[in-house]
Formats: C-alpha cells, structure tokens, sequence
C-alpha cells in the first residue's frame, strides 16, 4: 500500500469576529466596572429593610470600619482610632472635606460622612468616630450608616 | 515628469501582539470585577448643640430615648429600653415609636449604644425607628458610656 499524501495548504482564518467579540467584551467590563467602588472595603454589612437607594454625593467622604476597628479609607488602611496618629489622618481628612463643602446657616458642615461598618463592629469605634466628628472645626452632623437591601423575594 | 508608482501590494498586519494584549484586559477585567451589591444607607445625624446642653429638661416632656445593652445569652444578642423601661423585642419598639410619633409628630429618636453593642444591633434599631415613621435619629453625645 502507498503512503496516503494530504494536502497541507495553508488555511487562514479570518480574526475580524473575534476581535470584535473580544472588543466587546472589554467595552463591557469597562462600563461596568465602577471604580468609585474603590473607596468600599470588603465588609459584610448588616441588613436593613429600609435603607434607601445610596446616591453617592460628591465630595462625601467615606469611612469603611473593619471587624477588629482598624479603618480603611479609599482603599488604603490605618489603626484604630486609638490610635492618635489614625485620629489625626481622621481629623485632618474629616476638616478637609468640610472646608471644601458648604455650610449651612448655623455653620454646620453640609457634607455628610458615611460609615461603613462590618455588622460585627463593636458600635464603640463608631462612636469614637462620631466623637471625631462633632468636634470644633469639623461638625459634621450628617451621618450616612451603610446597610445592605435585603434581595426582594 | 512622469507620475511616482507606489507599490499598492497588500500588506498584513500581524494580529497576534493585539490579541495577546487584548486578553490579558479580559483576564484583568474579569479578575477585578465586582459587581455592585445592593448598598444603601440609613440617615442619621449627629446632636447639633456642642457640648453640655444646659437647657432644663422637662419631665413630663414626650421623648424618645433608645437605650442598647448588649447580653450574649440573648437570641439577638442585645436588649432595648425606651425611656428606661425595657422592651421585649424590636416589634414592640416599633410600636411603642409609632404611639410615640403619633402623640409628638416632631418627636426625634436619640439611641445611646451601650458597651459591647454592634452596629449591626444599631442598624437594626435605626431600621426600627425609620419603619416607625420616626426619621429624626440622632446619637446621644459624648457622655454616655461606649
């Protein structure tokens, strides 16, 4: 018997539909990937049935509580606010986002601060927060807690 | 002058690079994405007087004071006073809030979170009192013991 002989042509393939599939799916991704979400910490909040839909607010400075206290801020992470050093970066970004904000008649802070806590956070690093924030020169009186929506069944 | 000839042959671009590059931001994207969850918040704020409040309280005046105590040998981990006297679940709370809101429309609700209290037991108050119609939360200031 002979040897059977193919013929090995070069075939090619047209890579236009995959490119755009492949473009299509990085649009995607791009649209869709929120990069505000940036400044929220990966913390399993508590549920609250009536919280209401968060527009997140210019200017709004966001404060993520982790389990053990310790604090994160636009992704970037400090002690507790036992310690005076956390206190001061906390002080200083609290004053600063009020000095951009407006006031109100009273000279209260409009800018509101929201807190993001894991459902396991001891309230007591809340309220040091709290502390921090009604104090000469920040007032800030508006408080945002962050809950999760329950899914509707 | 005669006219120039360019050569017109059709030239092929190598894809391989771009599409190399073009996976690797897929791979990137689908490693990073985080859908967002259902997120939202509860409005409350902060007492806007600084300091002691040397104002006279009246006795007799409708108020609605929420006091959290933290008790591990409970379902729920915590139990409720209003105005001093305890409250045997959140249901009840709700209740005696609408009564108290229905009395006093302007009425704020003041919680005062006590030692080993969670913010989950707070949000789960803050979400009672909202239910409750009483949307006025405010934290209780400085004095109290957290």
């Amino acid at each position: 018997m002979g040897n059977k002989k193919y013929e090995m042509e070069a075939t090619k393939m047209d890579m236009t539909p995959m490119i755009d599939v492949v473009f299509q799916l990085i649009i995607f991704f791009m649209v869709v990937t929120d990069m505000t979400q940036q400044e929220l910490a990966d913390i399993k909040l508590p549920l609250a049935t009536q919280a209401v839909k968060d527009e997140q607010e210019t200017g709004r400075l966001t404060v993520n509580l982790m389990k053990n206290g310790s604090i994160q801020i636009k992704r970037k992470e400090y002690s507790t606010l036992d310690d005076p050093a956390t206190q001061q970066v906390i002080r200083a970004l609290l004053a600063d986002a009020v000095l951009k904000g407006k006031k109100d008649a009273q000279g209260l802070s409009e800018r509101a601060l929201l807190i993001r806590a894991d459902q396991t956070t001891e309230f007591k690093h809340v309220q040091k927060l709290l502390r921090i924030c009604g104090e000469m020169g920040i007032r800030i009186y508006k408080i945002h807690l962050a809950a999760g929506q329950p899914e509707e069944s | 002058m005669g006219s120039k000839q360019y050569n017109l042959d059709a030239t092929e671009a190598d894809m391989t690079p771009m599409i190399d590059v073009v996976f690797q931001l897929i791979i990137f994207f689908l490693t990073t994405i985080k859908f967002k969850a259902l997120e939202g918040k509860l409005e409350t704020q902060l007492p806007k007087d600084l300091g002691v409040n040397s104002t006279q309280t009246d006795a007799n005046l409708l108020k609605a004071e929420i006091g959290l105590f933290a008790d591990k040998s409970l379902p729920d981990g915590f139990f409720i006073t209003l105005n001093a006297s305890k409250i045997p679940n959140l249901t009840t709370l709700r209740a005696k809030l609408s009564e108290l809101k229905r009395v006093s429309p302007d009425m704020k609700a003041t919680l005062y979170p006590y030692r080993g209290i969670t913010y989950a037991h707070v949000v789960k108050v803050v979400d009672e009192c909202i239910k409750a119609g009483m949307l006025d939360i405010t934290f209780a200031g400085v004095a109290f013991d957290a």
